[in-house]
């Protein structure tokens, strides 16, 4: 795909205009978010409605006007309420811009066919955007997975975003800039759902080959599958056992098989309710780390009567392992999110630490290849689910790898 | 008033809130919602729904007339 045409920058800037009372304020916010759900795709109009009753709730008024009272910023009724809530933060921060005669200039207009570019753009820029005009949008910031890029997807606007050069672009400049295939679908690879909640299996249901990732844990206590799994007959879905861990929520500690091993009852519990559904599934295990693991599992699954068992190569050592892992399991599915975190010893709850979450570095790929290669070679599938997967360039990477298949989350699947 | 004891299977995000907050507010009854033991908070306001920060599994307790109670577990317990 190409963008082209006369560079139009957007750079966020603020307009005097006179300041109001908190109340009115308020209401302002919330003529803007109705406005704008009333054009918005079906998901943002719902957030965005959400948003509006956050600035009309009385409750929010008496908040920001007693603390004005007090000298106090507005900005900071959101900690005020214990709460780091984006979406109420948000609306409390332009709220604030009202209240001090401020308000944000709206993203250009032009009138005629143009290449929008910004340093970054947030989802509220996008639904301001000119769309009859806008022939494409490049931001120096941000990634394929951003808000922003996925709204452009959504709105069929070619979207490149990092596009560091951006910054030595002038208005009115003509720009010529090819942007990679954003295509997902790649022949013979299904494009799969990465599944938690009913809500998810219907929308992905229309747009999804199959589940590639059906989470246990959100789900839970309940161990009733069937709606979930009913939209997508005649294609597989993969049963993810829980993945729960104890207390203390470290990744590394007692969590997913490891836990499952000391609470064996619960795990049969699960394993009977998955052999007791409609339809064959496939089924597969959370941090297997052995070849150990792997065939303690299958052992359990095998016995309710489950044919297709697999594992998820999340840990390293479980990548190292495939071959001799693929010898007792039907299949594996690659866990990018925590095979990068566990590959650099890097939280990706850290943010400081944020540059060490790339599932594309050479590190994880090589992982990623062994563990692909020894699926060739035992002649059993091993697919990649997570979020890293819906960048078109590590997509296209992963199928050259020989993945067999990709699973995303489902807000990151692109239309039919 | 009837008190019903609730585990949610979702957490109370800003959508699944707004359309708990907008049965409440249209019920024309008086709601509350909060943790078992906790002091409950006013449900027809959004801000202070957000405010209890409620994860999916947890339990909650909703305080309202039975003639709207049935109504609002329904919403509280859609997927």
């Amino acid at each position: 795909m190409i963008i082209e045409g006369p560079v139009v920058w957007h750079r966020p800037s603020f307009i005097q205009s006179e300041p109001v009372p908190a109340a009115e304020a308020l209401r302002r916010v919330a003529r803007e978010c109705e406005q704008r759900a009333e054009s918005a795709p079906a998901e943002a109009a719902e957030m965005l409605r959400a948003q509006a009753m956050m600035a009309r709730d009385p409750v929010l008024l008496d908040r920001m006007e007693a603390l004005a009272a007090a000298g106090q910023y507005p900005f900071e009724v959101a900690d005020s309420f214990g709460i780091a809530h984006a979406d109420l933060r948000d609306v409390i921060e332009r709220a604030m811009h009202h209240c001090r005669g401020m308000v944000r200039a709206p993203m250009p207009r032009p009138g005629h066919p143009h290449v929008l570019v910004a340093r970054s753009l947030s989802a509220t820029d996008m639904l301001e955007l000119d769309r009859g005009t806008v022939r494409g949008i490049l931001t120096i910031e941000g990634g394929p997975t951003s808000h922003a890029a996925i709204l452009a997807r959504s709105f069929g606007i070619p979207f490149l975003a990092g596009y560091a050069e951006a910054a030595c672009l002038t208005d009115g400049q003509v720009v010529r800039v090819e942007v990679p295939s954003p295509s997902l679908r790649f022949p013979d690879v299904p494009l799969l759902a990465n599944v938690s909640t009913l809500d998810d299996a219907l929308a992905a249901a229309p747009v999804a080959d199959g589940i590639g990732l059906l989470r246990t844990e959100f789900l839970y206590p309940s161990l009733d599958y069937r709606p979930l799994v009913a939209p997508f007959e005649g294609r597989p879905v993969v049963i993810r056992v829980l993945d729960l861990g104890d207390r203390d929520e470290n990744p590394l500690g007692v969590r997913g098989l490891r836990y499952l091993r000391r609470h064996e009852d619960m795990l049969e519990r699960q394993l009977a309710a998955i052999a007791a559904l409609p339809r064959p599934v496939s089924v597969m295990a959370p941090m297997v780390a052995t070849v150990e693991d792997a065939a303690w599992f299958v052992t359990r699954a095998r016995g309710f009567g489950i044919a297709e068992v697999g594992v998820m190569i999340e840990v390293p050592s479980a990548a190292l392992c495939a071959e001799e892992i693929l010898e007792v399991a039907d299949f594996a599915s690659i866990g990018t999110n925590d095979l990068t975190q566990f590959t650099f010893a890097a939280s990706r709850e850290e943010a400081a630490l944020a540059s060490y979450q790339d599932a594309s570095h050479p590190a994880v790929l090589r992982l990623i290849e062994t563990a692909v290669t020894a699926g060739k070679r035992r002649g059993k599938p091993v697919g990649v689910c997570g979020e890293a997967a819906a960048d078109p360039a590590f997509a296209a990477t992963l199928v050259g790898l020989g993945v067999s298949s990709l699973s995303l989350p489902v807000t990151l699947l692109p239309r039919r | 008033m009837v008190v019903k004891r609730i585990r949610l299977r979702k957490a109370l995000h800003a959508r699944p809130a707004a359309l708990f907050v907008r049965a409440a507010i249209d019920s024309g009854a008086f709601v509350m919602l909060g943790r078992p033991g906790a002091a409950p908070v006013d449900a027809r306001s959004i801000v202070s729904v957000l405010g209890l920060d409620i994860r999916a599994g947890e339990e909650v307790e909703l305080s309202a007339p039975e003639a709207v109670l049935g109504r609002l577990v329904a919403v509280l317990e859609s997927p």
